[in-house]
């Protein structure tokens, strides 16, 4: 049995009291019921003080019921589970759930920090944009976020799953109300495959509680019927505790699933997002009821009446034991009504509006509630919370009060009318408009991929909804004209229009005499609307005001941009399970396990997952790429290079098609050639480098960087679709195909001739640039004599299931040579020492041809291609571009990649950096590239080194290569 | 784990919800052409009984399966022996007739998924849809699974095959794993 709480009643409801459900909030043990909510929990057991506000730390009691709560913030859980900013409305209480208030010292009941509430002047809109400004904000920022109290962040990594799904449908419904599941259920009739998105738990939004009839039946088994006939379809997908979050191009709408709520420790994930495409979406949203504004509007105990209403019927908890109501419609009736029958004192209901339904009157006259007409809340009492409620008369023009009285209670109910969830609506183009009989921001246009449905079509259409007997029950949005909803008298400073985010009159009124004009603009100075229940409750009340500052209509405001998420959505839920090893793919060369098994430390390049180094017992990274670099050097080495890029072109136009990418004249290559080549894009900027190889007049090859395989071959692709449709030719991605194992050092041929290849593999047969398709092992394979280490290399391309087999007959045919495997890391080094271009290490997105020292080639090559053209332009001819240049060091001391160069004759900020760096595999000696402004003319010069606006290091500029330099060895 | 199992293999074994196996390396050929397609048609049809598919999505085909990833473009994926020997005749008979041939039997992976589930294991990786009447039996594509390039051939209403670049078979068996996981069904190793 629960322990009762004193607000909760004896009956009614929609809870288990026999379930007890415990809890702590603010290190207290509680207890609920199951069934509860947070907030409802805290409300039944007399928690008044719920959280404090923002900037001047008043006391905050629950305010809505919903998703709109602007004042019930809290952090859930704590440590590495923590959730801070989670609104008590929208908890499902669950057994020892801990929450705290996030805000106030020593705690929220007593809050010293109240204290900024007596210089609340000072602490105008903007007022930290004008008094921090010495020595700057940040000095200022930690103590300000300290105070402001937006709850902890987790202390550890998230321990939690989170999923990513698909979903496809022809007609999503937003919202699981009476409307949704009509139109839903309409739509499945007709052979629509639906899904319908509640955020609540259960479906029949207010129908499960609000005890009207539909169709003649009670809500909860209207609803219950209508769910049993829509499961009964195949294509229908039913989702509660899923909120539609956004909307995006082509119909695509993001949700936010919280799957199980039932302990914070589970198995399912904590959050589902998915992403649905859909053709139609039905948005049956319905409206969110909007708070009046008068002084002191924010204490604990004043609360919207639609929310109090609920509290009581779907939780069994009174807002109040004495309750004023205050209105500007017709809806809050059935709450005073509601809370009467249910035994409580409802002081009176007073009415901005002077004439109100005879029906309504005839009601409350039933139920003996003084009727107060004219009347509108001025001002509050109460330290802690609400004690008493000023109301006054109002003038027949509105514009005055003029009689006052003092109303004692401690709930006072306020409603200022609804307005339409339309988040979604206005992200998919459509255009609100601010109507000055709803005082609501309503759809002003039909989108072929959004309907309306409900009360989110607005306060006066929604008994025009799909269905009629269904939906003229959901009527609580009809009636007359609002009253007004902003008190004509009162201190500014003290009527509150964001709650969270203490936003008053007054800040609006400044904003407004500060000449911010646009609504867009108002907010983000006054921060209106940007808290974390982004203004449902307030943007519309501030597009009033500041019409009524500037004099001019509602409608011509405008309002802020509605930018999703609607609700919260944690990280890890769009990250889904892209975490971790699954944050980006990855990829393996077929002898993976072999280096592996060798004890390769393996980096990623890229997606490949390539062996860095193989380091022996007891040998570090760095003497590991040392020994393998000399090891190439002097003897001979076998490197793993399968991810390099290899696209086939096929067709008689292939080579022809070719010539328009590279810088290089391919016309005259001959069969079984290769020529290393640069690519640009449009604009002349190298992008890929490789060699074209040509096996026969309709068959090339070619090579690209590791990295960018794909990305060539989108490239090849997209010309050839685009723009040269007429070449005949075919391309065809193979680099998985073919593994590449590069054969490296001076005994390379005689280590390769142990495997007896059927063709002549000397240097006269087979020169450098040369390519032979030949047979291994018995295996067919293609050999290609190119080399990018400087060192006599076979590459050995073989299909990839058979690498393993030639690697390991390679590494036994080498062992008297001492043979050994090498990393990237010393192939890096190794190219280094040759002066050899590595793309995106040593160029960036301005280097062209003449930068890298291929500015001849390309000017000399006659025909047309990719960025020819651009390498023309004036800021492309300049001499003092930066230029590849090799830097020797002055010193012992080791460069650093990304260090910036300055020139000791010239006064720039920069003068270049360096782009690569390791030592001279023989001489042991620090050796850099580096782009340097004007780098050739400036060759033998002395430059500084900097890091950290620091001078770290001398070097000597020089032309490349460091290390044979006539190439002897490549050719040899 | 995936690292231990070998081929071929399966990766969960629930007849009841979803099967997935990574099969034995099949023949895997890329053909593409630069001429018309009747022409190719007339010249195809030597080569096999059926007329090739030229509709983009669409696939024929049992053992050897023919699927039409593109605009004069196909992926013809067999058994090894069938496809050699077929391949084999293939290419001097087309080669001089505007068609491209390329081998990519050792970098393809292949991979099936089967169970009444199927569909929806592979909807939680992959933005297309999936659903029966939009991805019906006989029809391929080619699209993101993972955030990886795969083609997906839909074998029957259960069925499908996934072909890949084998070098990300690791990644994509980790991948679909962990979705496995998130329907809760049972992973086997074989």
């Amino acid at each position: 049995m629960t322990r009762p709480g004193p607000y909760r009643l004896a009956s009614g409801g929609r809870i288990n009291r026999q379930k007890p459900v415990p809890f702590t909030f603010n290190g207290k043990t509680l207890y609920g019921s199951d069934g509860d909510t947070l907030a409802s929990a805290l409300l039944a057991t007399g928690c008044r003080i719920v959280s404090r506000s923002f900037k001047f730390h008043r006391p905050r009691g629950v305010f809505s019921a919903g998703v709109e709560e602007p004042n019930a913030i809290v952090e859930l859980h704590g440590g590495a589970r923590s959730v801070p900013q989670a609104r008590a409305t929208l908890v499902p209480l669950m057994s020892h759930l801990a929450a705290n208030s996030q805000t106030g010292w020593p705690n929220s009941r007593v809050d010293a920090l109240r204290l900024l509430d007596c210089i609340a002047p000072v602490l105008a809109a903007g007022f930290y944009n004008k008094t921090f400004l010495w020595p700057n904000w940040h000095a200022y920022e930690p103590f300000v976020r300290q105070l402001a109290g937006g709850g902890n962040t987790p202390t550890g990594p998230d321990p939690d799953r989170y999923e990513l799904r698909n979903a496809h449908c022809d007609v999503l419904v937003v919202g699981g109300g009476v409307s949704g599941l009509t139109a839903a259920e309409d739509a499945a009739s007709a052979g629509a495959r639906v899904v319908v998105v509640e955020q609540e738990s259960a479906l029949g939004g207010r129908s499960r509680w609000d005890g009207r009839l539909i169709d003649g039946f009670p809500g909860d088994r209207w609803v219950a019927a209508a769910v049993a006939r829509m499961k009964a379809l195949k294509h229908v997908r039913l989702m509660t505790g899923t909120a539609a979050v956004g909307y995006y191009n082509t119909g695509v709408v993001a949700l936010a699933e919280t799957p199980d709520c039932s302990s914070p420790a589970r198995e399912s994930p904590r959050e589902r997002f998915w992403v649905v495409r859909t053709k139609l979406v039905v948005l049956a949203t319905g409206a969110i009821e909007q708070p009046l504004v008068f002084a002191n509007n924010d204490r604990p105990g004043i609360m919207l009446a639609g929310a109090a209403r609920r509290y009581l019927r779907e939780f069994g908890v009174a807002a109040g034991r004495r309750v004023m109501v205050a209105t500007n419609n017709d809806s809050a009736y059935a709450t005073a009504i509601d809370l009467n029958n249910a035994g409580i004192n409802v002081i009176g209901i007073c009415d901005s509006r002077s004439t109100t339904n005879d029906a309504l009157l005839a009601a409350l006259h039933t139920a003996a509630i003084p009727h107060w007409p004219s009347t509108i809340p001025v001002d509050t009492i109460g330290f802690g919370a609400l004690k008493a409620a000023k109301l006054g008369r109002l003038t027949g023009d509105k514009v005055r009060v003029e009689h006052c009285e003092t109303v004692a209670c401690d709930a006072l109910l306020v409603s200022g009318g609804w307005n339409p969830l339309l988040h979604l609506y206005s992200q998919a183009g459509g255009t609100l408009g601010y109507r000055d009989d709803t005082g609501a921001l309503e759809a002003t246009e039909t989108l072929p991929s959004v309907e309306l449905v409900g009360s989110a079509r607005g306060y006066l259409a929604a008994g025009a909804a799909t269905r009629s007997t269904a939906v003229q029950s959901d009527t609580r949005l009809t009636g007359a004209r609002i009253g007004i909803r902003v008190c004509p008298t009162g201190n500014p400073g003290r009527q509150w229009v964001d709650l969270r985010h203490d936003v008053t009159v007054a800040d609006l009124q400044l904003a407004v005499r500060e000449n911010f004009s646009s609504i867009e603009h108002v907010k983000r100075y006054t921060t209106v609307g940007m808290a974390v229940d982004q203004g449902k409750t307030s943007a519309t009340v501030a597009i009033e005001v500041v019409a009524h500052l500037r004099h001019i209509s509602a409608s011509a405001i405008g309002h802020t941009t509605l930018r999703p998420p609607f609700v919260p959505v944690t990280m890890g839920a769009i990250a889904g399970a892209e975490i971790g090893k699954r944050f980006a793919p990855s990829r393996c060369t077929p002898l993976h396990e072999w280096h592996e098994q060798r004890g390769a430390i393996f980096h990623d390049y890229g997606e490949w997952h390539r062996a860095a180094a193989y380091p022996t017992s007891g040998e570090s990274i760095a003497d590991a790429i040392s020994r393998e670099q000399r090891t190439v050097r002097t003897g001979v080495g076998l490197f793993d290079g399968s991810p390099l890029g290899k696209i086939e072109v096929h067709g008689p136009d292939a080579l022809e098609f070719l010539d328009h990418f590279y810088v290089s004249n391919l016309s005259t290559l001959k069969p079984y050639r290769a020529r290393y080549s640069l690519m640009l894009n449009e604009s002349g900027v190298v992008f890929d480098d490789g060699t074209i190889t040509l096996l026969d007049q309709n068959h090339a090859i070619v090579t690209t960087t590791s990295g960018n395989a794909e990305i060539v071959a989108a490239w090849l692709e997209e010309w050839h679709q685009c723009e040269w449709p007429n070449f005949q030719v075919a391309i065809i991605p193979v680099t998985d195909q073919w593994s590449t194992i590069a054969l490296t050092g001076i005994h390379a041929r005689a280590v390769l001739s142990r495997l007896r290849p059927d063709i002549d593999i000397s240097n006269s047969a087979f020169p450098h640039l040369g390519v032979r398709v030949c047979h291994l092992l018995g295996r067919r394979t293609r050999i290609y004599r190119v080399s990018f280490s400087g060192e006599l290399t076979y590459e050995i391309n073989t299909p990839a299931d058979t690498a393993q087999e030639i690697w390991e007959a390679l590494i036994s045919a080498g062992e008297s040579d001492g043979l050994v495997p090498y990393g990237v890391e010393a192939l890096l080094a190794l190219r280094l020492e040759k002066g050899f271009l590595h793309i995106g290490s040593d160029t960036d997105g301005s280097t062209i041809p003449d930068d890298v020292g291929w500015g001849t080639v390309a000017t000399n090559k006659r025909s047309d291609f990719i960025g020819k053209r651009s390498l023309y332009l004036p800021a492309n001819q300049r001499t003092d571009r930066l230029q590849l240049v090799g830097l020797a060091g002055v010193n012992d001391h080791d460069m650093v990649a990304g260090s910036h160069i300055r020139l000791r004759h010239l006064r720039e900020i920069t003068d270049g950096w360096v782009t690569s760096r390791g030592r001279s595999g023989l001489s042991n000696r620090p050796i850099a590239l580096g782009l340097v402004r004007a780098g050739r003319a400036n060759l033998g010069a002395t430059i500084d080194i900097y890091d950290a606006g620091r001078v770290v290091n001398q070097a000597r500029i020089t032309s490349l290569p460091f290390f044979d330099r006539a190439g002897e060895r490549m050719n040899g | 784990m995936v690292e231990a199992i070998a081929k071929p293999r399966d990766i969960s074994n629930d007849a009841k919800s979803t099967h997935v196996a990574v099969l034995p390396t099949r023949s895997v050929w890329r053909v593409r052409s630069w001429c018309t397609s009747k022409n190719w048609s007339a010249t195809l049809a030597s080569w096999q009984s059926a007329t090739w598919p030229m509709e983009v999505g669409t696939a024929i085909g049992d053992a050897t399966r023919v699927l039409c990833i593109g605009r004069l473009d196909w992926l013809v994926v067999c058994d090894s022996r069938v496809a050699e020997e077929q391949m084999s005749c293939l290419a001097p008979s087309v080669e001089g007739c505007l068609v491209a041939i390329a081998d990519l039997s050792a970098g393809t992976a292949s991979v099936k998924i089967s169970g009444c589930n199927a569909r929806e294991v592979l909807s939680v990786l992959c933005g297309l849809d999936l659903h029966p009447s939009s991805f019906r039996v006989g029809q391929c594509t080619r699209t993101r699974l993972a955030q990886l390039p795969v083609t997906i051939d839909c074998l029957s209403e259960l069925s499908f095959d996934c072909y890949f670049s084998q070098s990300f078979e690791k990644y994509f068996l980790l991948s679909i794993e962990e979705v496995l996981a998130g329907f809760g069904y049972p992973t086997r190793s074989k």
